[in-house]
């Protein structure tokens, strides 16, 4: 019997690779993964960690962080656990090769993008933009969360497979603006907005882990395909193909009137001395047509290539790229090369490139204590867990053991 | 083993990991900020209470003040104290009497209200109680017929008919009840219909028909009706009030409702009318000896107009049926008559009024003819009709706020610009300091609101546009929210003191607040 656990997009390549099957020879795979991640091309750490956990974000810092900005900017975060169950038990029917498989996950996935003149007036303030009409977008924040109960099957040998899993959507927020036009006047009397946008959420009412605001399937697909004479292997992997239907409370606004702050019509309350001075609703101003209903959306598809090459006795070379179809990530792309120092503990190093992040430089261990046990933990970039000037900081982990 | 180890290790480093990743404080950030605040109109009745305020035809504003100068209280002169009386019903004859009987008495009481000074003849009842016990030392169950026929409610005589059961002269049998005396009028002519203060009262007494035994009376056995007049308060009365003599001595806060303020104002126009009415069917003389007015400094200046010092002789008010017809003498003061403007711009802060009052000074001439609706006496009110046409050189209004609000949590270094455009003929200069005993700091001083320029002489003004910088930084929030005070002193200037100019119902300021500054900008608290 064998039981595992584990982290990260793709399968735990000593699985793959190991000359000790032993695992596979069991009963069941139990394989615990979690995986967090956080970046930016233009946002460093210290902006983000302050946003996250609190703190004061100085003057310098921001105008730093501004001056360095490209004309578009993108920030994301994903986190992800999930259980997973390998039955290697001829239960399929009954097939030496075959093997039925059961996850359980939570997902959490956020995308930005935003461009500099977006990010001057909400942290550096619109004073400098006095009598000046800023355009703010195009602009895009995407937020969603889901959990996953999944079954499939999957290729003992290869740990290919596929899984099917009904989706229970817990929280969606999509605000996309194409393009947000700022007046100041000369005097501040007035500010003065014109977006043109949309803005979806889910259910409002429910929180919490499966509340039933929305449901929907999620295909993933794990291929992959060992090199000849052991000599390293192509993995595909594609995660979370699908969608959620929201529910009938949730709400769909399109941004698309003007809205002109002057300030607070302190009238009614001059002229009714004792009478509550209540603030008007900016959002009532933006927002003209609101419209309630259940809609349709993609989860954030995932895809990952990687290849590693085996040379020398013990070492490989290792490529892939990972793209993610949203608005704000590019493509990432990554090297790398790993060092077997025995057929239970790997070491690798990463030059990775793109994603929500600029560049960054991970590493990983993997280890399979007693060959009944895997491990594996790593980061995409060791700079964002020493450096706050990093721009992406991420960690993934996965135990497993075999039954 | 070695590899568990290394295993727990691995788990625990993860976990203080993860542990360490949780929000302890809010994310701030200083933003520059230019953002309208608020907006808004300001007019004159924003600022002063609606009802001392009011524009003619042709827009002028009016500062009208009402106020009764003295409040005779003339109802207490008929008011009726609690009264208790005990109507004693004696039973002059022993036998053993049937149901049915009727049994012979002894009784010839009247009810003596306790009216001292007047001389009542009738009075109707707003409100009071009359409570009632009856004590009885007949062995023997009685019916007990108690009538009042000079206590009337919608005509009707009030008859209280009481049973009783069998008593002694040692353990007398006592039972009781009351009634409500609103709407009740009294005859208190007595049984005579000539004399004052008095009520007829009758009593008759029979053996219970339904009694199952006859009643064992005994020479001497009595049946007592007490009967307590509890707070009973009149709406009207007639009769013979007696002759009264009052002191006036009153005192008023003119700014009761607003801070006068301090400086010199050149009125124009002012009127003043002091009235007296009287609506009780009494003579009355009133001498005013004094009214005048104490300003800020404490400085007294008395009103000047001779005939309101020459003693008045009111008569009294004829009455038909329940219409009642007033007699009313009215005084009317002006620049011409007296020296009411320069009273005015004098800017009492109190004023008083001093008065003899005499009371049917002739005695009683109407042979007890006098009568009194309470809710419509004898007044005397003075009203004060200033229309806003003046001249202004440094007059000044103060006032000293308690900061009771909550603290503010907002950190904001820079200005508040506060833009205004104004129709006032005149200027204002605006000092703002926050005090906490003699530690003191300055918001703002001689913020200038200036003047609009007068076009016609029917109040046609150009506005004028100022803009205040007010410097806030975090020093004045921390005073703000240690419980400071804020002193406001506003210093009002025309062009011309001697020159007046109209205020009107269309004059305003539009303003704006604008923060101009770095904002403090709080997220995740």
């Amino acid at each position: 019997m064998v039981s595992i656990q584990m982290v990260h997009a793709q399968l735990p390549s000593l699985l793959l690779l190991s000359d000790d099957s032993l695992y596979r020879q069991s009963n069941a795979l139990v394989l615990a993964t979690g995986e967090a991640r956080l970046g930016s091309n233009s946002l460093d750490i210290s902006f983000m960690k302050k946003m996250v956990l609190g703190g004061h974000i100085d003057k310098q810092q921001i105008s730093d962080l501004y001056s360095a900005m490209g004309n578009q900017n993108r920030a994301g975060y994903q986190a992800a656990g999930e259980l997973s169950f390998y039955n290697f038990r001829d239960t399929l029917f009954p097939d030496p090769t075959w093997g039925l498989k059961a996850t359980l996950g939570t997902n959490y996935h956020g995308a930005a993008s935003f461009n500099p003149t977006l990010f001057s007036t909400i942290f550096q303030g619109n004073q400098s933009f006095a009598g000046d009409t800023i355009d703010l977008g195009p602009f895009s924040l995407q937020t969603q969360s889901w959990q996953k109960f999944g079954l499939g099957i999957f290729n003992k040998k290869t740990l290919s497979g596929i899984t099917l899993s009904l989706v229970e959507g817990q929280s969606f927020q999509s605000l996309i603006v194409q393009q947000a036009d700022m007046h100041t006047s000369n005097t501040g009397d007035t500010i003065t907005l014109a977006p043109a946008g949309d803005y979806w959420r889910s259910d409002t009412t429910r929180s919490g882990w499966a509340n039933g605001s929305g449901v929907g399937v999620a295909l993933d697909l794990d291929y992959n395909l060992p090199l000849q004479n052991d000599m390293g292997m192509i993995s595909i992997s594609v995660r979370d193909l699908g969608f959620v239907k929201w529910n009938d409370a949730s709400e769909q606004y399109a941004l698309n009137h003007k809205a002109v702050w002057t300030g607070l019509d302190v009238n009614p309350w001059l002229q009714n001395h004792g009478d509550t001075l209540s603030k008007p609703n900016v959002e009532d101003s933006l927002v003209t047509d609101r419209r309630q209903g259940a809609f349709v959306a993609p989860l954030p598809l995932g895809v990952h290539l990687r290849y590693m090459k085996r040379f020398g006795r013990n070492n490989y070379y290792e490529a892939g790229w990972s793209i993610w179809p949203n608005r704000a990530a590019v493509p990432q792309v990554y090297a790398g090369v790993s060092h077997s120092f025995s057929n239970h503990f790997m070491m690798s190093g990463r030059l990775s490139l793109g994603g929500y992040t600029r560049w960054g430089l991970g590493a990983e261990v993997q280890w399979m204590p007693c060959g009944t046990w895997i491990v594996r933990a790593g980061t995409n970039a060791i700079g964002g867990l020493i450096f706050d000037a990093a721009h992406g900081r991420d960690g993934y982990v996965s135990i497993g053991r075999s039954f | 083993m070695r590899n568990c180890r290394l295993l727990i290790v691995f788990v625990c480093v993860l976990s203080f990991a993860l542990a360490g990743c949780k929000r302890e404080e809010p994310t701030t950030w200083d933003s520059s900020v230019l953002v309208p605040l608020a907006h808004g109109r300001l007019t004159l009745d924003n600022i002063i209470v609606d009802s001392l305020l009011s524009a003619d035809e042709s827009g002028l504003w009016h500062l009208r003040f009402n106020r009764d100068l003295a409040d005779f209280n003339l109802d207490s002169i008929v008011n009726v104290r609690d009264t208790v009386v005990n109507l004693e019903c004696n039973l002059p004859i022993s036998g053993s009497f049937n149901p049915g009987f009727v049994v012979p008495v002894d009784f010839g009481e009247e009810i003596h209200l306790n009216v001292p000074s007047v001389q009542l003849k009738h009075a109707v009842l707003k409100s009071g109680r009359l409570e009632y016990t009856l004590i009885s030392s007949v062995n023997g169950d009685l019916i007990c017929n108690f009538e009042i026929p000079g206590l009337k409610k919608n005509g009707q005589p009030e008859l209280f008919v009481v049973s009783t059961n069998p008593g002694s002269s040692a353990a007398p049998y006592t039972t009781g009840g009351s009634i409500d005396l609103s709407g009740y009028s009294l005859d208190l002519t007595g049984a005579s219909g000539t004399t004052f203060n008095r009520i007829a009262t009758n009593f008759n007494i029979l053996v219970d028909p339904l009694a199952p035994n006859p009643a064992q009376v005994i020479a001497g056995d009595n049946v007592i009706m007490q009967l307590h007049f509890v707070h009973p308060d009149l709406t009207y009365a007639d009769g013979y009030f007696g002759e009264h003599h009052y002191n006036l001595n009153e005192q008023f806060e003119v700014g009761e409702n607003f801070n006068l303020p301090s400086g010199v104002l050149n009125l124009d126009g002012a009127q003043m009318h002091v009235d007296v009415r009287n609506a009780v069917g009494i003579d009355a003389q009133m001498h005013f000896t004094n009214l005048s007015g104490v300003n800020a400094s404490g400085n007294a200046l008395m009103l000047n107009h001779g005939p309101l010092y020459v003693p008045l002789n009111i008569s009294r008010a004829v009455r038909s049926g329940d219409q009642v017809v007033a007699n009313t003498y009215a005084y009317e003061l002006n620049a011409s008559n007296s020296n009411l403007d320069a009273f005015m711009e004098f800017l009492p802060k109190t004023l008083n009024v001093a008065a003899d009052v005499v009371l049917n000074p002739m005695g009683n001439i109407t042979d007890g003819n006098d009568f009194i609706f309470t809710a419509d006496a004898l007044e005397a009110s003075v009203s004060l009709d200033v229309p806003l046409r003046l001249g202004m050189h440094d007059l000044a209004f103060a006032d000293t706020l308690e900061i009771t609000a909550d603290a503010l949590e907002e950190v904001f270094n820079g200005d508040l610009v506060l833009w205004a455009k104004s129709d006032f003929p005149c200027e204002a200069k605006c000092d703002l300091f926050l005090i906490d005993g003699s530690d003191s700091r300055s918001i703002v001083e001689n913020a200038t609101l200036h003047a609009a320029s007068l076009t016609s002489a029917m109040g046609q003004t150009a506005a004028a546009e100022s803009f205040i910088h007010l410097p806030i930084d975090t020093d004045i929030i921390t005073r703000w929210n240690a419980n400071h005070r804020l002193v406001i002193r506003v210093t009002l200037n025309t062009l011309s003191q001697t020159d007046v100019v109209g205020i009107y119902d269309h004059f305003g300021i539009d303003f704006k607040l604008i923060a101009n500054g770095d904002y403090q900008i709080h997220i995740g608290e």
